[in-house]
């Protein structure tokens, strides 16, 4: 497997409020990253400073094993973006705005990008302004995958969209996948659709990488357990890994990661009335690790 | 295909759809030899990642329930019989231990859940000869 | 990409540009209406020029990045696969390409309109005595500059606005403290005391402001725009305005200390102040510099200063007994600088103002003098003034040395003179007892050669003009002193342009005979002895010529040779004597010679000093001076010692 994108002891200041040091991943060739965080954590400062938009205070960035600095250019012509807001030249009409993108990509296929007007029905004349949220976002789309590109970044591109057009997306996001093998970068915190195509998961939290995980591991490690008790159990429980604790009189819920035998031996020794474990979905996995 | 797949489940994404694929095949609603949709169709109609179904694909062909011809389609294999009965073997016990499993929260001993189970059976029987089948 | 970002940037700013074909239709109405009042004319062409099209341009190019700031389109622009430096490029060039057509629409109007074309022909702004900032310079560097500096500030704030105020502001406070900065340095170490002055400007040679100040100041900033995009974090205002100050002062500094260096070596900041005038009368040298007027008497050793003043462009003029007509420079309270013509004695007292110009019921109110004899006797002085504002009005004044009498002699003067904008104009002196003035008007630059001055006559009392001669060049009248020589005889080099023949021509001025002296094809120039008798010239660049005026002959006419006669008037002089004095210059070391009446040489004196340029040559009897151009030194020798000594 080869490495695509490494980032070394990353870190990012805004005046005094430090978003994120230290901070370093690895992302490999054809497989689809999910970057959790809530918002305002450094998702998008993050994906900025990887395409060049801004720069980092320090730490370095290695696309495909050479190190990219502020200014390159040449590797961002592999890589397709995919922004949350449409940072768009309102006034631009569809066309426009695809001639306008052609001129910076070498491997831009205007077949492709026909095509895809045709699939989004996207007429080319449209001022970009009269278009609704979700046929913009496909003309992000358009524009990102007529470019052919290696590696998709996008920065919550579905929020604010409804769930049938969230969907939609992902499907597009699908066949991509299925046809080119594209690395995907997804930084999200609407996790529920995410979580169908996600391999590899990685949690902002406090400027720092709390997870950084194979998706189906992170599963397999993390458990919800359901305890009653005959009284209300003490304060400190005394198991190790709880991730998020809900209280009600004589019950207690717990999220506890890593999971174990020892920590279901843990569990069981509270000589609880009743214990169920259940797994936990992706997106209950994060807000356990982010509130917490 | 026409399969819900669960993606917060604790079963992966891959194991749902090998299970489904499986048990369609135990009901005859997928026959020997015909085509399954190609691991793009599949991933865009369920909307996962292609990885996922090309893995369930791949661990369908090596238990031998399905054969890949002319490079890139698969098939449902043609001599599936002997797999296809291990398998509703192996399904069944999958409705039991879920049972057994969910008739233990309730603290029920081995005993009530036998005899629960044969008035059940009873009750079913009934049932379906009221419905003349 | 090019293409894609002229074809974004027209149709965004297309407004703008709509914006100027309008205003340049209503320029082109208002020029038709006022076609035939010329004040208004110069109105709307001063508004067009100054007004209209430097705001176009600080609009067009605020508006540079102000769009890329609505929706964080610059974080899309700057994703894409491009360096910022080719973004900021493309951009520039694509509003410049609006600009220029900006520019060509208001070239052809002022080409075809013919109102604005007559307009554009006498308007001007003057910027230094005697030399105009061509309509071209204004109308096209001021708005570039100005475009340029808006475009690269534009990266610092979305809001235009604010963007063109800090661009204005920048651009005229640096131009105007340029100006006075190196007025300031320029005028070191004495006279810190002008600062305060308005009339500054006159003090800065024009090449100073516009090739170097116009475009430095904002390819810095552009320079420091483009490295702010490459270096600093656009979606941080506050460090992305540090970053590019930071930039901004750098070339600044860098390209300022250019300007300061060149500016030092072009006008000559020198320890020694410079020498502007020197003459010598009964062997005294009276010379002018930055610091004011001196007399050195070789004889005594002496060297006093009879006066502070600055006469950089008036020189003086000395007469009657060692009396030194000169201009100084004063600050009245209403924090201008006026020029005054002075008068003083041989001993530095006595000093008498004769003009002041800086009274409002002065006739020579806010004048400049630029011209200042002396008659023989010391008892008049003419003087010519130019007017700041108008620099058509060139007029000749007299006045006695009591300072009463004082005469004016325009326009009839001018109309008979016919005065064009730049010309210049010497007073050789005073004739027929100082009743009458002597002038000589010529243009300047290559008309020169093609017309030659004229030679004029005024007559003190009635100002009526009498035309002696014309097509002439280098004028000189015979000197005398102590009480001055009749008749007054003028010494001119005729050219005929036809036969291709110099003459050199004697005009006695009371009866208006001419004689010529000798002729040739060329004439390099000549002197007058201090007696007033004899003539010494060059001609043929290698022969040397003594006419007597008395005997009405050629006394002398010989070819010499390893002599420096390029330019007879600075090399040559009378000396001891009968003896002439000339340059000579021997594998690169200058030394003085002697001749005796014969022309034969008699001694080599080697200056005591090499220089570059050529080193003025003055005879004062028994002493020479020469001057060191270069580092402005004024050296005497005692040429029956052989002795040097350095008197500046």
């Amino acid at each position: 497997m080869t490495e695509i994108l490494k980032i070394k002891a990353l870190g990012k200041s805004f005046g005094r409020r430090r978003v994120f040091s230290d901070l370093s991943l690895s992302l490999e060739a054809g497989r689809v990253y999910g970057l959790l965080g809530r918002n305002g954590e450094g998702k998008t400062t993050l994906i900025r400073i990887l395409l060049g938009v801004i720069p980092a205070d320090q730490g370095e960035v290695f696309y495909k094993g050479r190190k990219v600095g502020f200014d390159s250019a040449s590797h961002k012509q592999e890589i397709g973006y995919i922004p949350e807001d449409s940072f768009f030249f309102g006034g631009m009409r569809v066309g426009e705005l695809l001639n306008f993108n052609a001129a910076f990509y070498r491997s831009w296929d205007g077949r492709r990008a026909a095509e895809l007007l045709k699939r989004f029905s996207l007429d080319p004349r449209a001022r970009i302004r009269t278009l609704s949220r979700g046929m913009k976002l496909q003309l992000e789309m358009a524009v990102a995958l007529a470019a052919k590109p290696e590696f998709l970044i996008l920065d919550d591109p579905t929020s604010g969209l409804d769930v049938p057009t969230r969907y939609d997306f992902l499907e597009n996001i699908v066949r991509e996948l299925a046809d080119a093998g594209t690395t995907v970068f997804f930084a999200t915190h609407l996790v529920h659709e995410l979580e169908r195509i996600v391999e590899h998961v990685f949690i902002l939290d406090g400027g720092r990488l709390v997870v950084d995980k194979d998706y189906h591991l992170l599963k397999d490690s993390t458990r919800r357990l359901r305890l009653s008790f005959e009284s209300p159990p003490p304060e400190k429980l005394g198991l190790g890994g709880v991730l998020s604790e809900r209280r009600d009189g004589r019950r207690v819920e717990l999220v506890v990661y890593p999971w174990s035998e020892e920590a279901q031996a843990g569990a069981q020794r509270l000589s609880p009335l009743h214990m169920e474990i259940e797994p936990v979905s992706l997106e209950d996995i994060f807000r356990s690790f982010v509130a917490g | 295909m026409m399969m819900t797949i669960e993606p917060a489940s604790f079963i992966p994404i891959y194991e749902q759809i090998k299970t489904e694929i499986k048990s369609r095949i135990s009901l005859g609603a997928l026959r020997p030899n015909e085509q399954l949709p190609s691991i793009r169709d599949l991933a865009g109609e369920l909307v996962v990642n292609p990885n996922t179904v090309a893995r369930a694909y791949r661990d369908l062909e090596q238990e031998g329930f399905i054969t890949t011809r002319k490079g890139k389609a698969c098939f449902v294999a043609g001599d599936s019989t002997a797999l296809i009965g291990r398998e509703k073997q192996r399904l069944l016990g999958e409705v039991f231990k879920r049972a057994i499993g969910e008739a233990g929260k309730y603290g029920f001993s081995d005993e009530e859940m036998q005899q629960a189970f044969e008035e059940s059976l009873k009750a079913n029987r009934g049932k379906n000869r009221g419905e003349g089948k | 990409m090019l293409r894609q970002m002229i074809l974004k940037e027209w149709k965004e700013k297309f407004g703008l540009f709509l914006f100027a074909l309008a205003g340049f239709l209503f320029f082109g109405l208002a020029f038709s209406a006022y076609s035939q009042d010329k004040e208004a004319l110069d109105l709307l062409m001063g508004t067009m020029t100054l007004v209209f099209v430097p705001i176009l341009a600080l609009l067009l190019g605020s508006s540079g990045f102000s769009s890329e700031f609505r929706d964080d389109a610059w974080a899309y622009l700057f994703s894409r696969p491009v360096k910022k430096w080719q973004i900021w490029l493309a951009k520039y060039i694509s509003l410049l390409s609006m600009l220029v057509v900006i520019l060509l629409v208001f070239q052809l109007v002022a080409e075809f309109h013919p109102a604005v074309k007559a307009a554009g022909q006498t308007f001007s702004i003057p910027l230094r005595f005697g030399e105009d900032i061509s309509l071209v310079v204004l109308a096209y560097l001021l708005p570039l500059s100005l475009f340029t500096m808006a475009f690269s500030l534009s990266i610092l704030s979305e809001k235009s606005h604010v963007v063109v105020f800090l661009a204005a502001l920048i651009s005229y406070s640096l131009h105007i403290g340029l100006t006075y900065g190196y007025a300031f340095l320029a005028l070191l170490p004495s006279r810190l005391w002008l600062l305060s002055s308005l009339n500054l400007l006159t003090f800065v040679h024009p090449r100073v402001l516009l090739t170097f100040v116009s475009p430095l100041i904002p390819l810095s900033f552009a320079a420091a725009s483009i490295l702010t995009l490459t270096k600093g974090d656009f979606s941080q205002p506050g460090r992305r305005a540090r970053v590019f100050a930071k930039f901004a002062a750098v070339f600044l500094a860098v390209s300022l200390g250019f300007g300061f260096i060149w500016t030092y070596s072009s006008i000559g900041l020198r320890s020694n102040p410079r020498i502007s005038d020197i003459e010598i009368w009964s062997g005294a040298a009276y010379f002018a510099t930055d610091s004011g007027i001196y007399r050195f008497d070789p004889a005594t050793g002496e060297k006093n200063r009879l006066a502070r003043s600055l006469a950089i462009w008036s020189g003086i003029a000395v007469g009657g007994g060692g009396k030194v007509a000169y201009t100084t420079f004063s600050v009245s309270g209403g924090l201008r600088a006026y020029q005054d013509l002075w008068i003083i004695d041989a001993a530095g007292k006595k000093p008498r103002a004769l003009t002041r110009t800086s009274r409002a019921d002065s006739p020579l109110l806010g004048a400049y003098i630029y011209a200042v004899a002396m008659s023989s006797g010391g008892d008049k002085v003419a003087f010519i003034t130019r007017d700041l504002t108008n620099a058509d009005a060139i007029t000749l004044w007299s006045v006695n040395a009591d300072g009463t009498g004082l005469k004016g002699y325009s326009p009839r003067w001018r109309r008979s003179l016919n005065l064009r904008k730049g010309m210049s104009c010497r007073i050789l002196g005073f004739a027929d007892s100082s009743r009458s003035i002597l002038i000589s008007p010529a243009p300047l630059g290559k008309i020169f050669w093609e017309e030659g001055a004229k030679l004029l006559k005024v007559n003190v009392e009635s100002g009526v003009v009498e035309v002696l001669a014309e097509h002439i060049h280098g004028p000189q009248l015979r000197p005398g002193e102590e009480g001055g020589r009749e008749p007054a005889l003028i010494a001119y080099i005729k050219d005929d342009r036809v036969r291709s023949l110099s003459t050199l021509t004697l005009l006695d001025a009371a009866t208006l005979e001419k004689r010529d002296v000798y002729e040739a094809a060329s004439i390099g120039g000549f002197r007058w002895n201090p007696a007033g008798d004899k003539l010494a010239f060059v001609t043929g660049k290698t022969k040397i010529g003594i006419y007597s005026v008395a005997e009405n002959r050629l006394l002398e006419l010989k070819e010499v040779a390893g002599y420096d006669l390029r330019w007879p008037s600075a090399s040559l002089d009378w000396a001891l004597e009968d003896g002439v004095i000339l340059r000579k210059l021997d594998k690169g070391v200058s030394s003085l010679s002697l001749l005796d009446g014969s022309l034969r040489e008699q001694k080599t004196l080697q200056l005591p000093f090499s220089t570059r340029y050529s080193a003025q040559v003055l005879g004062g009897g028994r002493y020479a001076f020469v001057v060191n151009s270069e580092k402005h030194e004024l050296w005497s020798v005692d040429l029956n010692t052989d002795k040097w000594s350095r008197i500046y």
